[in-house]
């Protein structure tokens, strides 16, 4: 198993070295095994140090790559990350990203904490939602998206706001500039009606039809959380 | 078995190799040359000042006769008395004795600083008195006969068999009163700093993940039995290392020939003190050292958080110190085979500094020693057994508040 925490948890004395190579061991791995794979590790997430230095000569970003470096290396077959992407910039986010999905291809199974609802719409097959220690949501990505019908429309059109919101079944209309609007529908059902008043037969440049991001459904449970 | 020798030798190497071990090592060492320099740069010295000369000058068969017994003592280049007169105004000697002989009777005269050396005296004087009574016997016209009935000297014989007891005895008395202020004085010292490496050491794991990682890959019993069994083995280290240091020291000193006369004339004192530390007794020690290593890993957990880290020992500290000052008061009143002092040699933790008293003071025989030294080990083997259960608990608790409130919260989370 590998274990990433949300806070640091490195022996800053260690060096990088003996640090990774001290968990692996607990882990079960060879001391000769891992310090044949540390060095493509360091290389694979950038990290700016040799494998001498000591963990506190670390910036905190680069700590928590060795983290990651220590709860992947020794290959295991369940993963738990718990906000793995605090602290890291879009780049060394997107290295992470890679290697979650790297991992995952190899045959682990990854439970993974985030109050990141992009990180988790791109990451994860399968989603659960706890509130107050209880599940509110629980199924793949797709399926908890179409529980709650696809309401918001994307689209791109020469009509006002104000005739957009006076069509039927529409709740709200937000202009996100440059002719596109965003529109939530009270019922799904209208959508075929709001593209026919839409597009009036003609091509249109944009209409898609979705349900809410995991994003939109996470407020609306912390919402309800709130209420 | 496997991971508790990861994590056992993770953690003796990262102690071994830390700047605070080697400190900790070789400043005792590095203390007792700096003594043992001192005391000879001070013994130099008072040599220098010691180094009494004075110049003989006048009767030459005196002065030959003076010099084979005292040379140290006399300045054989200085021939006459003004010369002494001179050299005694630099002060290059400390006098100077005249001895001349005037209508055959010697006579003998010391100019000095300082009055005559005790041992220069004594020996002058029995010189001239034999010289003079070789003239007195001359001008007496006794025959030899006579003479020789005139020097019989009264017998005196010398038996030092009963002194030689005593000395023995009182090197022995001796012997055991430093062993056993010694045994107390390591006790005391090597067991306040490894409790407080050890419960340093585990509190500053607590309340940081590092902790949840650990238990993710090694059960906490086996991470607990390693981690306190790296500084038993550190604390063995260092035991080992002053041992092969005081043997090598031995040895060294033993092929000086000043040194050689001291350990030879203190032969007794010498190997009662040693046989009463390498007995018994360091067991006792070692036993003491290691159930405050394993409490001190307990007040380690039990750290409110890692700030508190320095202070997680202080419970234990507060209660060894107790027990030195209980053991020190015992010793120095003569009451170290007091109901109380009795009862404690057999409590875990007392018996370590209480029984070498005993054992020491012969007021408690072996077999008692054992019995003493067997309820410790099962001490021992019963808190680790039981602590190493309820360790991650401690460990994973982040409860705040007082030290019993601590315990509570961290078993009701059982």
């Amino acid at each position: 198993m590998g274990y990433l925490p949300e806070e640091r948890s490195l022996f800053e004395d260690l060096t990088i070295e003996s640090q990774i190579t001290y968990f692996a061991e607990l882990k079960g791995r060879d001391k000769n095994w891992v310090k044949e794979r540390i060095n493509s590790w360091l290389q694979r997430f950038e990290v700016k140090g040799e494998t001498k230095d000591k963990i506190k000569s670390l910036s905190k970003g680069n700590q928590q790559k060795v983290q990651l470096i220590c709860t992947l290396i020794h290959e295991p077959k369940l993963v738990i990350l718990d906000e793995p992407f605090s602290g890291l910039d879009p780049v060394n986010a997107d290295l992470l990203k890679k290697e979650i999905i790297r991992t995952k291809e190899n045959g682990a199974a990854i439970i993974f904490s985030s109050h990141d609802m992009n990180n988790v719409e791109e990451l994860c097959d399968h989603v659960v939602m706890l509130r107050n220690g209880n599940v509110v949501l629980n199924g793949s990505v797709d399926e908890i998206r179409n529980q709650f019908g696809k309401k918001h429309v994307f689209v791109t059109t020469d009509m006002s706001v104000n005739e957009l919101a006076a069509l039927d079944g529409v709740s709200e209309v937000v202009d996100r500039g440059h002719n596109r609007y965003k529109i939530t529908l009270s019922d799904e059902e209208y959508g075929k009606a709001l593209f026919k008043a839409v597009s009036r037969g003609e091509y249109i440049e944009e209409f898609s039809q979705q349900p809410p991001t995991l994003d939109e459904i996470f407020r609306e449970k912390a919402v309800a959380k709130h209420a | 078995m496997h991971k508790f020798n990861i994590v056992f030798m993770r953690n003796y190497l990262l102690h071994l190799k830390s700047k605070s071990f080697i400190a900790l090592l070789i400043t005792p060492i590095i203390s007792v040359l700096i003594s043992a320099g001192i005391g000879v740069l001070v013994a130099g010295s008072t040599n220098n000042f010691d180094n009494y000369q004075v110049a003989v000058v006048g009767d030459s068969s005196v002065k030959s006769e003076l010099v084979s017994k005292d040379k140290d003592s006399i300045d054989t280049s200085i021939k006459s008395e003004s010369t002494a007169k001179k050299e005694l105004k630099k002060d290059n000697i400390d006098g100077y004795i005249k001895v001349s002989k005037e209508n055959n009777q010697y006579k003998v005269n010391f100019v000095g600083s300082s009055s005559l050396d005790s041992d220069v005296k004594t020996d002058l004087l029995a010189i001239v008195n034999q010289k003079q009574s070789e003239i007195n016997v001359k001008n007496s016209n006794v025959t030899n006969e006579q003479y020789k009935q005139l020097s019989v000297k009264p017998a005196f014989k010398s038996s030092i068999t009963d002194k030689e007891k005593k000395q023995k005895t009182d090197q022995t008395s001796s012997a055991n009163t430093a062993s056993i202020y010694v045994l107390m004085f390591i006790s005391y010292f090597f067991t306040i700093i490894y409790a407080s490496i050890m419960s340093t050491t585990i509190a500053k794991e607590k309340g940081t993940k590092i902790s949840e990682v650990i238990f993710s890959s090694v059960s906490p019993s086996t991470y607990f039995s390693g981690k306190v069994g790296a500084v038993i083995a550190l604390m063995a280290t260092q035991m080992v290392i002053y041992t092969g240091v005081g043997v090598v020291a031995y040895f060294i000193l033993n092929m000086d020939p000043f040194f050689n006369s001291l350990f030879t004339s203190q032969h007794v004192l010498i190997s009662t003190f040693v046989g009463n530390i390498f007995s018994i007794n360091i067991l006792f020690i070692f036993i003491g050292f290691v159930i405050s290593i394993v409490l001190a890993a307990i007040c380690g957990s039990l750290s409110a958080n890692v700030e508190g880290a320095s202070k997680s020992a202080q419970p234990l500290v507060f209660l060894i110190l107790f027990i030195f000052v209980l053991s020190f008061n015992f010793v120095n009143n003569g009451s170290s085979d007091s109901i109380f002092s009795q009862v404690g040699s057999y409590i875990p933790l007392f018996s370590s500094f209480l029984m070498p008293i005993r054992l020491i003071n012969h007021n408690a025989n072996l077999f008692e020693g054992i019995i003493s030294l067997l309820i410790a080990i099962f001490f021992i083997a019963f808190v680790t057994y039981k602590f190493s259960n309820v360790y991650k608990l401690f460990m994973l608790n982040s409860e705040e508040g007082s030290f019993f409130k601590r315990i509570k919260s961290a078993l009701n989370n059982k």
